[in-house]
């Protein structure tokens, strides 16, 4: 007998002798049911727990913090002042005479003049720069001002007889001088 | 879904398929978890299931398939019996006696050859419905049935020797 015959042989005298199955068709059934709940189960948790990371990520993609974006960009008109202006500690207003806005290059006409109990002037900015503080020194102003597209604090001397502004020594993002006044 | 037809099925094919499971698996207990196992595989792709004439070969493949990822995972862990148990006084001509040798030889043989000598000498696959069966191709399973029957070879021969020199024949 060749060995492949002795397989075939064996194993079919061994298979003989096993019986029969020791469940039914409809345990089967039942288990197969149980099975697919269990299965549908899994399929909506993933599915739940997918939709929820989804939203998750869309909301931190939407909220991240735009330093940018918590800046007023553009002109703003006398009747809508931009909010981020409300209670600076410069009253800041519409340029009533002057240099128009557009002929200064700035972008917030409103931020870039000053007036104090020293007097009024308007200030020639850089683009999308507006002023958030300002301290009157002999001989003109030291004004600190802010850049609406970057998170860049400047501080610059302003000649009170017009002249072009010039850089001011600044530590902190602060500039460095005294005579600080305030908005009565 | 069309559960009689399955119910059918069952009732009429699980003998046939625990035999084909024991033969795959080696003991009567994982014989019976293993088909019950395929079963409800088949349950839940049931509405995928085409050609419900195929079914069986759906079973038996899945069978196949289970059991060798059953191996892999140690989910079951036969001892194998390289040695085949000392038969002392027994004759060794009795057909019992080389029934039970070469069953134990056939058991010691890893899932996948064993998968492949079951398919082919028990259920009559030709190579390439073995090939589909296990999700192999040809010359795997080509390989896999070659190196059974080589080992096989090998151990029968040398428990030959090994009787021989026990009963004291001359070579």
């Amino acid at each position: 007998m060749s060995l492949e015959q002795r397989i075939s042989t064996t194993m079919a005298r061994a298979a003989e002798g096993v019986g029969a199955a020791g469940f039914t068709a409809d345990e089967i059934l039942h288990k197969g049911r149980t099975a697919r709940v269990r299965r549908r189960a899994r399929r909506t948790a993933a599915g739940v727990v997918a939709v929820v990371l989804a939203v998750v990520a869309t909301l931190t993609a939407t909220n991240l913090p735009d330093r940018t974006s918590q800046i007023p960009a553009g002109p703003t008109s006398p009747a809508s002042p931009s909010p981020t202006l409300t209670g600076w500690p410069i009253p800041t207003s519409a340029p009533q005479s002057g240099t128009p806005a557009q002929d200064l290059g700035i972008t917030i006409a409103n931020g870039a003049e000053i007036t104090s109990p020293h007097g009024r002037f308007t200030m020639s900015l850089p683009a999308g720069t507006y002023i958030i503080r300002g301290v009157h020194v002999v001989g003109g102003w030291v004004v600190t001002t802010e850049s609406a597209l970057h998170p860049q604090v400047d501080s610059w001397f302003q000649p009170s007889n017009g002249g072009r502004r010039s850089g001011w020594p600044a530590r902190g993002g602060r500039p460095m001088a005294t005579d600080w006044w305030w908005p009565a | 879904m069309d559960e009689d037809a399955l119910r059918e099925f069952i009732t009429a094919r699980s003998g046939a398929l625990l035999r084909s499971a024991y033969l795959l698996v080696g003991d009567r207990a994982h014989a019976e978890d293993l088909l019950q196992t395929a079963l409800i595989k088949t349950y839940l792709a049931w509405p995928r299931i085409r050609d419900h004439g195929a079914l069986e070969a759906y079973v038996r493949r899945t069978m196949a398939t289970t059991a060798t990822s059953w191996w892999r995972g140690r989910r079951f862990r036969e001892r194998p019996h390289i040695e085949v148990p000392d038969r002392a006084e027994a004759d060794p001509v009795d057909p019992r006696i080389e029934h039970d040798a070469m069953w134990s030889l056939l058991r010691a043989l890893p899932a996948r050859q064993r998968a492949v000598l079951v398919l082919r000498y028990y259920e009559g696959l030709s190579e390439a419905e073995i090939a589909d069966a296990l999700h192999m191709s040809r010359g795997t399973v080509k390989s896999h049935a070659s190196r059974a029957l080589t080992a096989l070879r090998d151990r029968l021969t040398r428990q030959t020797t090994t009787d021989d020199d026990r009963t004291g024949v001359r070579r």
